[in-house]
């Protein structure tokens, strides 16, 4: 028996989920605990206190346990698509709560910022400049804060993480670039303050 | 500065950083697996558990199984129960099915014969027979633990007044006695 349970816990993602959808649904519990801990580690960057993120997190899972029938491994792999599962929730969480605030900005000023000059500030690594750039990452949305701990934290690719955030890879790059020039405006304006 | 189509963005790369390094400070409870696997018996709603939106072909298979929840557990000790006959179908207490911990043993809660002995057919790989249908609705809170052979759990039934389980060539049958 113990030998069986072992045997299971080194399935593939794959072929546990066959086995699931086969009616073994106990074996929910190995890619619960595969995978959740990678998953705390994405939504908790989202939903900043612990127990809305616990409850984000279970969320998560029965509805990824209920929708399993429709996982397509040639899509995604099963931990990519359950942090898709999973950020969903979260931003919707981290929204009704409104955990971010809102600015408005000089749209024209902004997009007007010379490339050189975001890709010098964003290069900047003198303590007040990184204090300033802090402060302003905290005004994004949630959605462009996960895109860019996605892209600068984890590295992954803009292909990987528009299958998270449910969106084409393009958008994303074109959302990089928004970002990139609205945490400089916002520096600057921090700045003139 | 762009290196692999990439922008080094060396400043926010570092605020991205610190803020994940707080996040991941965030630890998930130990038991966190079983509190998912209670919440989804909890929305079966009755005595079945819901399944992964099967497709119409393998409802009836899931059904069969649909008392499966917790995988397979592997510590050893005793087992106890007691038993509680309900109202039969006029009831509709869902499954709650806790492990005290991970890998350990399961309690069935007022969860019906049918759904239990379910369950644990599939662990041992054996068929269910009730040879009195109204057996299918009695309920019990039970401790099962899968590490131990079936002979032991029979015999834990076998405890209640007006029930008779038995184990023969890979079939459980289950026998009203007469009080």
């Amino acid at each position: 028996m113990q030998t069986n349970h072992k045997q299971q816990a080194m399935l593939p993602d794959s072929e546990i989920i066959r086995q699931i959808l086969d009616g073994a649904t106990g074996l929910f519990r190995l890619l619960v605990n595969r995978h959740a801990n990678e998953v705390m580690r994405i939504v908790g960057r989202i939903v900043p206190v612990q127990a809305d993120a616990e409850d984000v997190m279970q969320e998560a899972f029965v509805a990824a346990y209920q929708q399993l029938a429709e996982y397509d491994a040639r899509q995604a792999g099963f931990r990519t698509w359950l942090l898709g599962i999973a950020c969903h929730k979260a931003l919707k969480q981290a929204k009704n709560a409104s955990l971010f605030p809102h600015e408005t900005i000089d749209r024209e000023e902004m997009e007007n910022l010379p490339d050189a000059d975001v890709d010098h500030l964003l290069d900047d690594t003198l303590p007040d400049r990184l204090a300033l750039l802090e402060q302003a990452v905290t005004l994004l949305s949630p959605n462009d804060r996960l895109l860019l701990s996605l892209y600068y934290h984890d590295n992954r690719k803009l292909k990987e993480i528009a299958l998270i955030m449910g969106c084409t890879d393009s958008y994303l790059r074109s959302r990089l670039q928004w970002i990139r020039k609205y945490l400089c405006h916002t520096i600057y304006t921090l700045e003139r303050k | 500065m762009k290196t692999n189509d990439r922008h080094e963005d060396t400043a926010l790369r570092r605020v991205m950083e610190q803020q994940a390094q707080q996040a991941g400070k965030m630890q998930l409870p130990e038991d966190f697996a079983d509190r998912v696997m209670n919440r989804i018996a909890r929305q079966a709603n009755g005595e079945t558990v819901s399944t992964p939106s099967p497709a119409p072909a393998r409802l009836t298979h899931l059904r069969k199984v649909a008392a499966i929840l917790i995988a397979g557990i592997f510590i050893s000790g005793l087992a106890f129960a007691t038993w509680k006959l309900s109202n039969g179908h006029s009831q509709q207490t869902a499954i709650y099915e806790k492990a005290a911990q991970a890998d350990s043993a399961v309690t069935f809660s007022n969860v019906r014969l049918d759904s239990i002995l379910h369950r644990v057919s599939r662990h041992y790989d054996r068929r269910v027979r009730f040879q009195n249908e109204q057996l299918r609705e009695w309920r019990f809170q039970i401790v099962w633990e899968p590490a131990k052979p079936l002979a032991d759990f029979v015999s834990v039934l076998n405890e209640f007044d007006g029930l008779h389980v038995s184990d023969r060539e890979k079939l459980i049958i289950v026998e009203a006695t007469k009080k």
